[in-house]
């Protein structure tokens, strides 16, 4: 891989994706996880709410693959429909930090001095409240739900955009083609947006990456907490919750959610790990 | 040397009280009304107003804000309004839980981190240290609760080693109040051991490849003692500023396990507030925790100075 990447440059990085085992594996674990919380709007095995006592902890078989629950409710129905709440929470959480701390990341770069200290003060102060204890609050004040979730994680990413964000983009700033940008009279705004952005993108979008994977847990902590998603909508942190009263009875309903989210989170880990290499080809040869 | 501390504790000042005016703009003035908040959307209007008078809410929130700091500044937090205690006194006696978890659980993750992390580092690029990065990989997947869910399995349930949550408190002796500790700090450790290792092994590859440690070594060291003596002090730096960073995620971890053991700490206090809406409780206890996290931060940044002496003239 690294003899390859360095010698013939050019061919080794338009066929990286297939050189990069995790990259490969990452994005083949994150599609199939995706597309079956997209499924599941359409089709589940069975209804996921509903109930049939008759059928109660049904240990895996054909008709159930992963067992059913304390109220027969089929679990991969429940895991399927589960990754739509954990996937929304991830997305929206990931846009609030990705969107205001880059925004605040740039603007500290671009005009430094006391604003650049305001913002990165702003940012250590942040750094004190980790997202459970920003739910906790949230919960406190306006009731537990999936929105304050969201809120909450969102709110615990903003810091780490903005630090990495600013640190990308001052080596940006001072390149020539954003002087050259400057003496045509564009303004900062502009340059930031056209100039600076798309060439941090890729810094971007591996944080990106690595922020949803803790979003997934951290949404997984909460839902087990009973201050993220509410019932009757399925989590997979909520799930486990449930499985905990049973675990000596039915230990294979705590085990299947919790593997399909480390599951989850090790391929978005993967599929991080592997832009990353793709994206900063300095970053694969230290390894 | 003397600025620097100065500017250390003036933003750490400054910190804590922004955490104040945050917590407090959150928890009494986002929702509205807290005595609505206490008593739930059916309290009557007589009743509500009673609540007022009692908890003072009719004043400014200004005035509210000062009474809160200058009770703060005297040790007074207020009274809980579902125990009817002294919050201090109710933080005071969670905390002889939640501390010693947080410790324990740092020092397996430490201990666990600088084995794995010096042994993939003495491994670079072979079998042994791909196989502590596989592990780290897994360990920053497992979501700390369903960790400690397993472990009940195993080792409550199954093997009966250890119970399976609950406290006997400290009264009953050191060993059992730990025995009670191990499990959950154990779930509590593995991520933390995944970020660290990965840290410590990246960090001593580094030192390992400069010139002083290749000089100790044609002194005739080998590896393990030029490693032990010389390098070992260099890598540490980044592991202290990690352990520092992550201490806030451990301390919140708390929160979720101490719930899954059924712990009575600061964590279970905090959620059984939100169930019970003791707003008391909660905003002192969301402040106090933010406080330890900067703090730790502060004591980070301090123990840099120790380490590592350049760091002293610096600035």
């Amino acid at each position: 891989m690294t003899a390859a990447s360095t010698s013939t440059a050019s061919p080794a990085r338009k066929i990286g994706w297939l050189r990069s085992p995790s990259l490969v594996a990452g994005g083949i674990i994150s599609a199939t996880i995706t597309s079956a919380a997209l499924l599941s709007f359409l089709w589940t095995p069975y209804p996921p709410l509903a109930m049939n006592m008759a059928q109660r902890f049904q240990p895996p078989s054909l008709q159930h693959v992963f067992g059913t629950d304390q109220f027969g409710r089929d679990v991969l129905s429940l895991l399927m429909t589960g990754a739509q709440s954990s996937l929304a929470v991830g997305v929206v959480a990931v846009a609030i930090g990705l969107v205001i701390g880059s925004a605040l990341g740039l603007i500290a770069s671009a005009r430094g001095g006391w604003i650049d200290e305001i913002i990165m003060r702003m940012c250590d102060f942040l750094f004190a409240f980790p997202a459970v204890l920003c739910a906790v609050m949230l919960a406190a004040a306006l009731g537990a739900g999936m929105g304050n979730a969201m809120v909450a994680i969102g709110v615990y990413n903003i810091p780490i955009f903005a630090r990495i964000v600013r640190g990308a983009a001052a080596g940006v700033w001072v390149r020539e083609f954003v002087l050259a940008a400057r003496t045509s009279g564009k303004s900062s705004t502009h340059i930031a947006i056209e100039h600076v952005l798309p060439n941090i993108l890729d810094i971007i979008v591996v944080q990106a990456t690595i922020s949803f994977a803790t979003a997934i847990l951290a949404e997984a902590a909460l839902s087990y907490l009973g201050l993220g998603t509410q019932p009757p909508t399925p989590s997979w942190g909520r799930m486990l919750h449930e499985s905990q009263v049973f675990l000596s009875r039915a230990p294979y309903l705590s085990i299947f959610p919790g593997l399909t989210i480390v599951t989850m989170v090790l391929g978005i880990n993967l599929l991080g790990d592997g832009l990353r290499d793709l994206l900063d080809p300095r970053y694969a040869r230290e390894r | 040397m003397n600025r620097l501390l100065l500017y250390r504790l003036a933003s750490w000042a400054l910190t804590l009280l922004a955490i104040t005016v945050i917590a407090f703009l959150v928890l009494e003035i986002l929702p509205g009304d807290p005595a609505l908040v206490l008593l739930g959307p059916d309290a009557q209007p007589d009743t509500l107003e009673a609540l007022r008078q009692q908890l003072g809410l009719n004043q400014a929130a200004v005035v509210r804000y000062f009474e809160w700091m200058s009770g703060l500044l005297r040790g007074d937090m207020g009274t809980s309004y579902t125990y009817s205690i002294p919050v201090s006194e109710l933080i005071g006696s969670r905390l002889k839980i939640t501390i010693p978890l947080a410790v324990l659980s740092t020092a397996i993750a430490v201990g666990l981190a600088l084995v794995l992390g010096m042994y993939a580092a003495a491994r670079h690029n072979r079998v042994g240290d791909y196989g502590v990065m596989a592990v780290t990989q897994i360990g920053v997947a497992i979501p700390s609760f369903w960790l400690g869910m397993l472990l009940i399995l195993l080792f409550s349930l199954t093997l009966r080693w250890f119970s399976a949550g609950g406290f006997p408190g400290w009264e009953a002796g050191l060993w059992p109040g730990l025995r009670a500790l191990v499990l959950p700090a154990a779930a509590l450790a593995i991520a933390q051991a995944a970020v660290l290792t990965r840290v410590v092994r990246a960090s001593v590859i580094e030192v390992l490849n400069q010139d002083f440690v290749r000089t100790a070594r044609a002194k005739g060291l080998t590896r393990a003692q030029a490693l032990r003596r010389h390098a070992l002090r260099n890598a540490l730096i980044p592991v202290v500023t990690v352990i520092g960073l992550q201490f806030g995620h451990l301390l919140a971890g708390t929160i979720v396990i101490e719930n899954v053991f059924s712990l009575p700490g600061l964590g279970r206090l905090i959620f059984q507030s939100i169930n019970q809406r003791d707003l008391m409780v909660i905003k002192n206890v969301v402040v106090l925790l933010a406080v330890i996290v900067i703090t730790v931060n502060l004591i980070v940044d301090l123990l840099y100075l120790v380490i590592d002496p350049r760091l002293r003239h610096a600035s």
